[in-house]
């Protein structure tokens, strides 16, 4: 019997036939023929993370930093090591991360894995940006130094290529410097998908991080209605009292399901766009809550219930953006298929090293949906094909239910990506999506 | 500048024990058998700005143990804080089929530790300060009949350890028997997952606050074993042995 190794969602659900808990990550491969895939924290969203019938190599342990330039602030770690274990060494030392997704309870290697992305992607781009090399330790035992330099074809397979590639072991990774923990935040109001691109347009120039929070549950004639917040790196002085780092709120069991239905989403939606009375409003917080406003909640998908939710995240490029997203709002209104908790952003154009990389210049929205049923998925299949319709694909990361056909039409490169795949690696959303071959 | 002295550096509960700890304020005298496990324990230690250093020990051989004191506190180097964190668990019928296996896990978890605690003792009373800590377990608090050698292997440490403790007294050394439920280690990794069972971080951040208290005595970590283990001490064995334990 083993400990649960589940997803973040709990919609796709896996029972790894054997686990592997290596001590340290000079340890050898583990010896078996079942397909085998490594487990951070188990933050994905989906399926990417599970190996039903198969082996889990859990890395947690790997937690040791191998060595730390305090000059150049570049970090080599090892894989297990997570991105709130960077920050609370890295952060008293005046250097922060480049790029962060909204939750710090990922691994180094999920981060990598994922080419993970965060409020900066105008600026600087995805995490794999600012990989410089790792070490990748294959099913046969093999370990293999990749850098855009050496075993560069791993390098890119492995940046965003979801643990089909190997075992991350350690990784070398650029940190950024700051002069202090605090951000200047900037929230304002937009009642329009028009207004958030315009807001957007400037913002990016101008600010280091910026997303919106989207109302997708407002009536029809307020669609696209949201909070824009835009944030800055600040040195304080002694006199700023900003919002300190938040106590963590435990979940303690899983809410019924009840709970988080369409009118309750609707009715916090509706509260949370009002509750920012002023138009624009500045203030200064603690990195904390802007980077990760859902950690302080430990275990938030049990909101959610035992049923469990998806996410649904898209990209659509920059000259079907504003159409495109207007019609998947409205799809996603009527369909009722509510979610408290919307998010959008404009991507920039900085490329990714990773083969398998998701995002792209246009804008991006991602939602949390509550599992209703069979329905949904059908719903969410139809969104599939308006985002295909408008040349946008979806992210494997956070994805419990592309068929095989959208994940070629997103991926075309999937095909030289699995020359890549070690064969003694798989996952169940690998088996999911190639399951045509 | 605070010395450390830690037996068993690799261990899981030392290694989250004693990160931490670690700063430019802290020196850590680490020993353990492997030396390439040792050099990344010793590194990681090494970016957070403690400053190591690095013996070998293997505590299946004890007669190698007075050497080592001899070297580790020759010239008067004198240490603020001693963890002993070493120990094996084997499967009671992996003791049961093999009487080798069994002196091992005797040699390794009880003798080991007797004869390194007996042979610092001239220097702490000659110190007359520090803090010495010995992990030990819940298991040593009473006999269960699948897990009859390892607790013990325990059980002797902790009598010990009540002596010793008594016996430092008068000379301002403080001595604290630590004893952890399950914690997700190496150890327990074929047991079966439980509720009661923490990571090794959890446990080690608050063994780290027990260092740094200087706290003497007898610490169950978490605190809510000291409750278990009192009802599982006070239990008629008629009761106990109907136990699905």
């Amino acid at each position: 019997m083993h400990k649960l190794y589940p997803c973040w969602g709990r919609y796709k659900q896996a029972t790894p036939a054997n686990v592997f808990a290596p001590v340290w990550q000079t340890d050898p491969a583990p010896t078996i023929a079942l397909p085998r895939l490594a487990y951070g924290c188990g933050r994905s969203y989906g399926d990417v993370c599970l190996n039903d019938g198969g082996a889990i190599i859990n890395t947690s342990s790997f937690k040791h930093i191998l060595a730390f330039n305090e000059e150049t602030g570049v970090l080599r770690c090892e894989s297990g090591l997570t991105l709130a274990e960077v920050l609370a060494f890295s952060v008293p030392r005046g250097w922060f991360l480049l790029v962060t997704p909204g939750t710090k309870f990922v691994t180094v290697g999920g981060a990598i894995a994922n080419d993970v992305h965060g409020k900066n992607h105008h600026r600087a781009g995805t995490f794999g940006r600012h990989v410089s090399c790792f070490e990748l330790l294959r099913s046969n035992n093999e370990r293999l130094l990749c850098s855009p330099s050496e075993n560069k074809d791993l390098f890119s397979g492995t940046i965003g290529g979801l643990g089909l590639t190997g075992i991350i072991t350690w990784a070398e990774i650029q940190l950024k410097k700051i002069t202090g923990p605090f951000i200047e935040q900037t929230n304002q109001r937009f009642s329009s998908l028009e207004e958030f691109f315009g807001l957007s347009a400037a913002a990016d120039l101008s600010d280091e991080y910026t997303v919106a929070w989207l109302d997708s549950t407002a009536p029809r004639s307020q669609l696209g209605r949201g909070i824009f917040m835009s944030g800055n790196h600040v040195a304080t002085t002694m006199d700023q009292k900003p919002v300190h780092a938040p106590i963590s709120v435990p979940v303690p069991f899983d809410l019924p399901d009840f709970v988080l239905n369409p009118l309750s989403i609707r009715a916090f939606n509706a509260v949370f766009f009002h509750k920012e009375k002023r138009q624009t409003h500045t203030f200064l917080t603690h990195y904390e809550p802007f980077f990760y406003p859902l950690d302080r909640l430990t275990d938030w998908n049990r909101l959610y219930g035992k049923r469990g939710f998806l996410q649904y995240q898209c990209v659509l490029p920059t000259d079907a953006a504003v159409t495109g997203l207007r019609e998947l709002l409205m799809r996603i209104r009527d369909g009722k298929l509510h979610s408290f908790l919307s998010v959008l952003k404009v991507f920039g154009s900085l490329a990714s090293p990773g083969m398998l990389s998701f995002p792209r210049a246009g804008a991006t929205i991602a939602l949390d949906v509550p599992y209703t049923g069979p329905d949904l998925i059908k719903a969410l299949h139809d969104l599939d094909q308006l985002v295909l319709h408008y040349g946008g694909r979806l992210y494997p990361a956070k994805d419990a239910h592309m068929l095989p056909e959208t994940f070629r039409t997103c991926y075309p490169q999937w095909k030289s990506f699995s020359t890549f795949v070690d064969p003694g690696h798989s996952s169940d959303f690998w088996r999911r999506v190639t399951s045509f071959i | 500048m605070t010395r450390y002295l830690i037996i068993g550096a690799t261990s899981a509960i030392a290694q989250a024990s004693i990160r931490p700890l670690a700063s430019k304020a802290a020196h850590f005298t680490l020993v353990a058998k492997s030396p390439d496990k040792l050099a990344i324990v010793a590194a990681d230690l090494m970016t957070r700005g403690a400053t190591v250093e690095t013996h070998l020990f293997d505590a299946s051989h004890p007669e190698t143990i007075a050497p080592l004191v001899a070297n580790l506190l020759a010239n008067g180097v004198a240490y603020d804080h001693v963890l002993v964190a070493h120990g094996i668990l084997l499967p009671q019928v992996e003791c049961e089929q093999s009487l080798e296996r069994t002196q091992e896990m005797w040699t390794v978890n009880t003798t080991s530790i007797i004869l390194f605690l007996t042979a610092i003792l001239p220097f702490f009373k000659k110190q007359r300060h520090g803090h010495i800590a010995v992990i030990s377990s819940v298991a040593g608090d009473r006999g269960r009949a699948n897990l009859a050698t390892y607790g013990a292997s325990k059980a002797a440490l902790d009598t010990f350890l009540e002596g010793y403790r008594l016996g430092l007294i008068p000379f301002h050394v403080g001595v604290l028997t630590i004893k952890p439920g399950y914690v997700e280690t190496p150890m327990i990794a074929h047991l079966a997952p439980s509720p009661l069972t923490r990571s090794a971080e959890q446990v080690g951040h608050r063994i780290a606050h027990d260092l740094e208290q200087q706290k003497t005595g007898t610490v169950y970590v978490p605190r809510f074993w000291s409750v278990i283990m009192w009802v599982v001490r006070w239990l008629p064995e008629g009761i106990f042995r109907r136990l699905p334990v």
